[in-house]
């Protein structure tokens, strides 16, 4: 009997995914035309794209595939918790969380809460992480793809245009994060918490962000005379150190200040005034991103027994509140 | 008046034109107390003997942390002195994921088929109620360096900032640990101190439902 591509396509799905045939076409248009069928995570293991998924991302033979097929399955799809990564991107999260914080605040003692967040989310957070899936090759369902085709890819569910008052809302940003967060999650679970932190380090830590470009001080001025206050430190003064163009279109003033005999920061503006408060935010930068070296980072003493752990010397007090 | 118009100024003015006959000294009673409503702020410290008691029966050893000035910055909240004197908010993020880190281990060592956390359990377990509850079980808001805003007379402990800060606090003492010590003191020490109140409040309290 010849069959369309089509009427195959379906009775492939009747076969691989224990579908029920919707009978009644649902009117409400809320439930995604693949709702109904439900992803057999054990077909879904046997899979190419899970196999090659495991060699790129080197992983253990011993890790499972079922749980990176769970992993794809995103929560926001309509189907069984057992089936989703809802209980695996969590543990993902805060291994995220904590690796990348300890790594900030062990690397930058000094920064501020808001730069450390900043940093953070640039090191780690959703963004870089739809970055990391587009690295290792991570596709997503297609509108309204079948799941025979979807397999192997990450499976979420999209939000109909009329349901929500922004207009389409979608989750797939969310959807691959949180992937790549069941995947870390898999790791830690199936590989320990060695190769888990590997995982952070290697794909999210190892980022190029300097944090110098990623805070700007309000009123550096009275930040930088509260700071040498709280160090003991002399009052700051500001000296004009070169300029050129006074009177014209262009000037530049180039202003060092110093405390206690020595210049701390320099600055450089198109007025005198503003000069002095580059200099000031020049000099509160480079107190806040002071970076020491260190030995080791504090979750290593989790690898295995008897890894000594040496807190690093300096102890930040808080940042400056003015 | 200085020749800048604010807008005490000029109420004041309304005042005069148009309560003409009142009696000059209650408008400038009204006024007075139409702006500090507000009553005043109180500190709060701990002596340092109350300082070294809660220590030594927290962790049932002296010198736990290396100095006495971790010690009190550790007890001590960002609004204490307007933050001059070192606070304890840099060890506050790092606690709350130590403390969910002990946690999700708590939850794997369950012998459950499917193997995982869920979000919303996690985020019950850590409530700021709950971890408050521990928290006075250790005798932790007596010693907790802070100020309140200003209050007016009458005002409940969540007004006054009580229960933010000693969350804060609970946190910023597990990040410590966890900073200074290592992951695995830290792990230890929530599991051993924290997790099991924390699940036990967990079953008693009625389920947020976010």
């Amino acid at each position: 009997m010849l069959l369309t591509v089509a009427r195959k396509r379906l009775l492939q799905s009747y076969l691989y995914f224990n579908c029920a045939p919707l009978s009644t076409v649902s009117a409400n248009s809320m439930i995604p035309k693949n709702a109904a069928q439900v992803p057999d995570l054990n077909k879904i293991a046997q899979c190419v794209k899970i196999y090659t998924l495991k060699k790129r991302l080197r992983l253990l033979e011993s890790f499972p595939n079922r749980t990176l097929a769970r992993a794809l399955i995103d929560k926001s799809f309509p189907t069984h918790i057992s089936n989703t990564n809802s209980l695996l991107w969590p543990i993902g999260r805060v291994l995220r969380d904590l690796y990348t914080l300890e790594y900030i605040k062990t690397k930058y003692p000094r920064l501020p809460e808001e730069g450390v967040a900043v940093l953070k989310d640039g090191l780690a957070g959703t963004a870089v992480l739809n970055q990391l899936a587009a690295m290792f090759g991570l596709e997503t369902i297609g509108k309204d793809e079948n799941l025979v085709d979807g397999m192997g890819k990450i499976i979420y569910s999209r939000v109909p245009a009329e349901s929500f008052r922004q207009g389409r809302e979608s989750y797939k940003s969310e959807a691959v994060a949180r992937t790549i967060l069941s995947i870390l999650a898999g790791v830690y679970i199936h590989e320990g918490n060695a190769a888990a932190r590997l995982f952070v380090q290697n794909f999210m830590l190892s980022r190029y962000l300097p944090p110098d470009t990623l805070m700007l001080f309000q009123k550096p001025k009275q930040q930088l005379r509260a700071l040498c206050r709280r160090l003991g430190v002399s009052k700051p003064v500001y000296y004009l150190e070169a300029e050129t163009g006074r009177k014209s279109r262009e000037p530049v003033f180039v202003v060092g200040v110093y405390a206690d005999g020595e210049r701390i920061g320099q600055g450089q503006a198109s007025s005198l005034k503003l000069s002095q408060s580059q200099a000031a935010h020049n000099a509160v930068l480079s107190y806040y991103i002071y970076s020491p070296s260190y030995k080791t980072l504090p979750s290593e003493t989790l690898d295995k027994d008897g890894i000594a752990y040496e807190p690093p010397i300096l102890l930040p007090p808080g940042q400056i509140v003015i | 008046m200085n020749g800048r118009v604010t807008s005490r100024s000029l109420r004041l003015v309304r005042f005069c034109t148009h309560n003409y006959g009142l009696n000059r000294s209650l408008i400038y009673r009204s006024m007075s107390t139409g702006d500090s409503s507000a009553g005043d702020s109180i500190t709060y410290a701990p002596e340092p003997s109350q300082v070294s008691e809660f220590y030594k029966k927290l962790f049932k050893t002296d010198n736990y942390f290396e100095s006495d000035e971790l010690n009190l910055q550790l007890l001590t909240h960002k609004s204490f002195n307007h933050g001059q004197t070192p606070y304890n908010e840099g060890f506050r993020a790092i606690g709350r994921h130590a403390l969910e880190l002990s946690l999700i281990n708590f939850s794997l060592q369950q012998t459950n088929q499917l193997k995982g956390v869920s979000e919303m359990w996690l985020q019950n377990a850590c409530r700021p109620e709950n971890i408050n509850k521990v928290a006075e079980q250790w005798g932790l808001q007596q010693v907790i360096r802070w100020k309140t805003p200003k209050l007016r007379a009458s005002v409940d402990t969540k007004q006054s900032g009580l229960e933010r800060v000693t969350f804060d606090t609970m946190l910023a003492i597990i990040g410590a640990v966890y900073m200074r010590k290592g992951a695995r003191t830290a792990v230890d020490f929530c599991q051993k101190n924290l997790v099991p109140a924390l699940i036990r409040l967990l079953h008693n309290t009625p389920r947020k439902q976010s």
